[in-house]
């Protein structure tokens, strides 16, 4: 592989400055000029809204956004750009899809209309993020399904207890595909087997995986997936959620307004065809122009070689951390299993003690529960501090967070 | 010396003053700071100072703990802060400030920091409503 690591970072105006040891990509990843430079592109050139309007500042504007959809639906090898639907990010895809998964009635029979079972429970894991658990939460109290974790076994999953968990009971499970803690890559492929064994819907939050794993959802059989573009070079406030064309034909929106709709009379509306019947109301165009930008970037250097990359640092990290007295690594140690996320815990200081120290250096991490709190109990801590990896981090980053780490050792000990 | 985790603070932080629980409490109340996900519980007692007229005593807290996990910062402010309200009025608690609680810690603390820093006053003022 050719990792030219300095033209790499070059890409990346943020790091002009020196010194700076940007850790905190799990939060949210740096943007490289060329996404800037798409997005200022479309406000300076050809701002307009999207669809219908004829002059040509408003088809281009369209021919892009549209472009970025089809680029997006390449990205995780969707069969079309019609199953990929545009939100504000991850957490909004989640809450779209459990509202829309609950009005529609699919739950009830599980994704697989064969199979007519009574659907009592949905099975999650213990590793989620709060935008995935907490909408699950809710729908659980709402419809009287029981929610069921997955539990953790080192830093992955227990697939036998999943194998137990998975039954012609359940209706839905959600699985993460990267942790955004300890950045284990999870068998999602061997999860939805389980669940469509028994016509279950299987749902992916692929937040934490995009831009560093490759994502194939007929590879992996999942029903919906959905990620953030901030997480992966695009600007903030734009995400993806991706339904497969025939459960998706089958949900009815519980969002409702502007572009949604065919026509709409006193007595009524009708929907729009998928996916923009889920999309109500004008998006983030230049969000979404960028997050095409994105994709190519990541195209072009190769999300396997990101992948291979960061597992090299993340491994180099985890090496160095452990070599320190005190420092227990929270972390998937098989590095080619992990998303390119090393989060630890110190015996001398609390994660917010740790992370001021480090930004004295400007070492930028991050420290709590990082949206995971039953994570967290389940691996017996409060609070980690987070070191998170990307293309344009080298080993100086992470020798930087080491020596700055021996400071506050020095300073608490 | 470091700028924040000055010696005094770290001291309150490595061996903290009133830290455990009351067998004895009139008021147990646990504030969390949201932003990070730390506790702190606190134990009160109420009672009647030993001097002083009827009308003048008012309630004094005989005395106070707290338990919790947290930074040093919000750890020795809990250390700190106990020492200084043991014994003050109900009254006296109620008009300490913000600005009387960064003057325990006795540097600057950054905005981020502010959260942690009045935990433990933002959790005595909920406990005096109780
Ligand atoms: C794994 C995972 N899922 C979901 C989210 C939520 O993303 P957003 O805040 O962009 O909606 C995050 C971001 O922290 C994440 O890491």
């Amino acid at each position: 592989m050719t990792f030219d690591i300095q033209k790499i970072r070059n890409c990346f105006p943020q790091l002009k400055s020196d010194g700076y040891h940007y850790l905190d990509s799990a939060a949210t990843s740096l943007t490289p000029a060329k996404v800037i430079d798409a997005v200022d592109e479309y406000y300076r050139d050809y701002r307009a809204n999207v669809h219908r309007a004829l002059f040509s500042e408003a088809v281009t504007a369209t021919d892009k956004y549209e472009e970025a959809r089809r680029k997006a639906a390449q990205f995780i090898h969707a069969k079309s750009a019609e199953e990929i639907i545009i939100t504000s990010g991850a957490t909004e895809s989640s809450n779209i899809l459990v509202r829309t998964l609950e009005e529609s009635g699919v739950l009830k029979e599980g994704g697989d209309p064969t199979v007519m079972t009574e659907r009592a429970s949905i099975v999650t894991t213990e590793m989620e993020h709060h935008s995935a658990l907490v909408p699950l939460q809710q729908l659980a109290k709402r419809t009287k399904l029981e929610l069921k974790y997955i539990p953790l076994k080192d830093f992955g999953l227990d697939y036998a207890v999943a194998e137990k968990l998975i039954t012609e009971k359940t209706a839905l499970v959600s699985v993460i595909l990267a942790s955004n803690v300890t950045g284990t890559i999870n068998d999602v492929e061997k999860i939805a087997d389980m669940a469509h064994k028994v016509g279950a819907i299987v749902v992916v939050d692929a937040t934490a995986a995009a831009g560093h794993v490759p994502l194939d959802v007929r590879k992996l059989d999942v029903d919906a997936l959905y990620f953030s573009g901030h997480k992966m070079m695009a600007p903030t406030g734009v995400g993806i959620l991706w339904v497969k064309k025939p459960l998706l034909e089958k949900l009815e929106p519980s969002s409702f307004g502007g572009h949604m709709i065919s026509s709409v009379e006193k007595d009524g509306a009708e929907w729009a065809p998928i996916p923009e019947r889920f999309e109500a109301g004008t998006k983030n165009i230049g969000g979404m122009i960028g997050l095409g930008a994105a994709i190519d970037h990541l195209e072009e250097v190769g999300v396997e070689n990101i992948h291979e990359y960061v597992s090299e640092i993340a491994s180099y990290a985890m090496t160095k951390l452990e070599s320190i007295p005190g420092v227990s690594v929270l972390a998937e140690h098989d590095a080619k299993k992990n998303a390119g996320v090393v989060s630890f815990v110190c015996d001398f200081a609390h994660p917010h003690d740790v992370a001021e120290i480090l930004a004295r250096d400007r070492v930028a991490v991050r420290p709590g529960h990082h949206c995971a709190e039953v994570l967290h109990a389940a691996l017996e801590v409060k609070a980690t501090t987070r070191a998170s990896f990307h293309l344009y981090n080298t080993k100086e980053d992470v020798d930087a967070l080491v020596a700055s780490l021996e400071k506050a050792r020095a300073i608490f000990q | 010396m470091d700028p924040l985790y000055q010696e005094h603070i770290l001291e309150h932080y490595r061996h903290p003053h009133n830290r455990g629980r009351l067998e004895d409490f009139d008021v147990k109340h646990k504030g969390v700071n949201v932003s990070c996900g730390d506790d702190l519980t606190l134990y009160l007692k109420w009672g009647l100072p030993a001097e002083g007229s009827a009308q003048e005593r008012g309630t004094v807290l005989k005395d106070i703990a707290f338990e919790g996990f947290g930074c040093a910062i919000s750890q020795s402010g809990a250390s700190m802060l106990s020492d200084k309200v043991k014994g003050m009025t109900k009254e006296a608690i109620r008009v300490f400030e913000p600005a009387d609680m960064y003057a325990l810690y006795g540097t600057t603390i950054s905005p981020a920091r502010e959260k942690c820093a009045l935990l433990a006053l933002h959790t005595l003022k909920e406990a005096l409503g109780k």
